[in-house]
């Protein structure tokens, strides 16, 4: 089983970053929009709206094999990040996550395909976290002060806790040093959280490629690949590499 | 929870990942190349386009000009004339620059003025006082010169005929020399006249001549000077 989900901030973002940081070429990386808010990588990374995972969920029903039809509608953007894309409004993406959770999902999760899944900021965390073998939770530091942070860290350990009930990995990454800094976090969780993390990782807090990943011009392949993001998701992505390898369950 | 903090956790900090740990990659919507390639040949081509035009519009070329004032008959040294670009019409008749140096040692046909352009005809290669003519200066009351006298101009001068009993005489000539600026208290000026080398001694001695201006006629000294030029302007 081979399912990272991601959720908490910048879901989005931080799947695609890891996904085009993922340090082994050989491995087959797919990022599956799971956001019950709605999709919206086919925007960002300019493929078209359709087909959807509410596509493949309704297509589940057909002769055709499962896997076959997952391969078919799983879009391949010109920037290198193949993705199967969630409905853009929230409603149809909430059909869709809840149909794919017994069909497309244990298809993605027995495949040899590494699934990155977007399960977005939602709580309580959606279904596909069941499926995953690592879930990632994602917080990032908004720099306003030290007490409205102090406040989304109470949410943070929240949201550990509830998908720590779960079977899988745990791997927190935080996002920026500000106000706090990532060791006094894990101090923090490593301290309040009963459940063991398997690893902690941090994310750079960068606009500017995270404008890229949203669709931002004017960025060379070259120079993204020297951004602060790019450089610290390479590390976070050969982390939870290890971790996939080397379960701590 | 001392239990779970026992074991260990691993951070990024403590995985050694180097830089050059490339990533599966990500490439970012392209700036447009193919504009970017237009746009800078339509620029290229622009500007190519405006040097062209200006270069073509920029069509000065060597001319001969004047530097100071060459009375009619004065023969043209090198420090009479220098060479100065001009943007000038090819109809326009003047005397290419590298000409220069073949213009020194001919003579002025007419008054050249400071500042103005040579043409090829108003030079000619023989002095202007022809064999058998002379140059008399003679002296006129101011006011007395007909108007639209000119330097080779012919003209008839009156001698005589102030008395009853003498009567005028006449002898042909031609200007080759106009009065300058009126520099005598006595409210004279000097003309230099050509005339017939036999008729300049009466022609000095005279003490009231007049001026009269005739009908224009062919200028010996010009008609030598044609024949005598080369072709080329």
């Amino acid at each position: 089983m081979t399912v990272l989900a991601v959720t908490g901030d910048a879901t989005t973002t931080t799947c695609v970053a890891l996904a085009a940081a993922w340090p082994v070429d050989d491995d087959d990386v797919v990022v599956l929009e799971a956001d019950p808010s709605g999709g919206s990588l086919a925007a960002w990374l300019d493929t078209p709206a359709t087909p959807t995972l509410g596509t493949i969920v309704a297509s589940a029903g057909t002769s055709a094999p499962l896997a076959d039809t997952v391969s078919s509608m799983t879009h391949h953007s010109a920037a290198g990040i193949r993705f199967i894309a969630a409905p853009v409004r929230g409603i149809p993406a909430r059909r869709a996550i809840d149909e794919a959770v017994t069909t497309v999902v244990p298809t993605l999760a027995s495949s040899p395909t590494i699934v990155l899944a977007d399960v977005g900021s939602a709580t309580p965390v959606g279904p596909i976290v069941r499926w995953a073998s690592t879930v990632v939770v994602v917080h990032r530091q908004t720099g306003r002060s030290a007490a409205a942070e102090s406040v989304r860290l109470e949410r943070l350990l929240e949201r550990i806790e509830q998908v720590a009930v779960h079977d899988a990995d745990l791997v927190v990454a935080v996002i920026g040093a500000d106000p706090f800094e990532p060791n006094e976090i894990e101090s923090l969780v490593e301290s309040n959280v009963a459940s063991r993390v398997a690893a902690h990782v941090v994310l750079a807090d960068d606009p500017l490629s995270a404008a890229v990943v949203c669709g931002r011009t004017g960025v060379s392949a070259k120079r993204l690949q020297r951004l602060p993001l790019m450089r610290s998701a390479a590390a976070a992505t050969h982390r939870m590499r290890l971790t996939l390898q080397e379960p701590v369950r | 929870m001392t239990d779970t903090r026992s074991r260990s956790t691993s951070t990024v900090a403590a995985t050694p990942v180097t830089d050059s740990v490339p990533g599966r990659g990500f490439r970012p919507p392209s700036r447009h190349r193919n504009r970017i390639a237009l746009g800078a040949l339509l620029a290229a081509v622009a500007i190519g386009g405006n040097a062209w035009v200006y270069s073509d519009l920029d069509d000065a070329s060597a001319v001969i000009q004047v530097v100071r004032d060459v009375p009619a008959g004065a023969q043209i040294t090198a420090d009479m004339l220098r060479t100065t670009d001009v943007d000038a019409d090819s109809t326009v008749n003047l005397v290419p620059g590298e000409r220069l140096d073949a213009l020194i040692g001919r003579y002025a046909k007419v008054r050249l003025v400071s500042g103005s352009l040579i043409t090829a005809e108003t030079l000619q290669d023989v002095p202007l006082v022809r064999p058998g003519g002379a140059i008399v200066a003679i002296q006129v009351a101011e006011g007395t010169l007909p108007i639209g006298l000119r330097e080779r101009v012919p003209v008839l001068l009156v001698v005589g005929g102030s008395t009853d009993e003498e009567a005028p005489t006449t002898v042909t000539g031609r200007v080759v020399g106009l009065p300058t600026a009126t520099t005598s208290g006595l409210g004279v000026e000097s003309l230099s006249v050509e005339v017939e080398l036999v008729d300049a001694p009466r022609i000095a001695a005279a003490d009231d001549v007049r001026v009269v201006l005739v009908e224009p006629s062919e200028d010996p000294a010009t008609a030598i000077s044609t024949t005598s030029e080369d072709p080329e302007p």
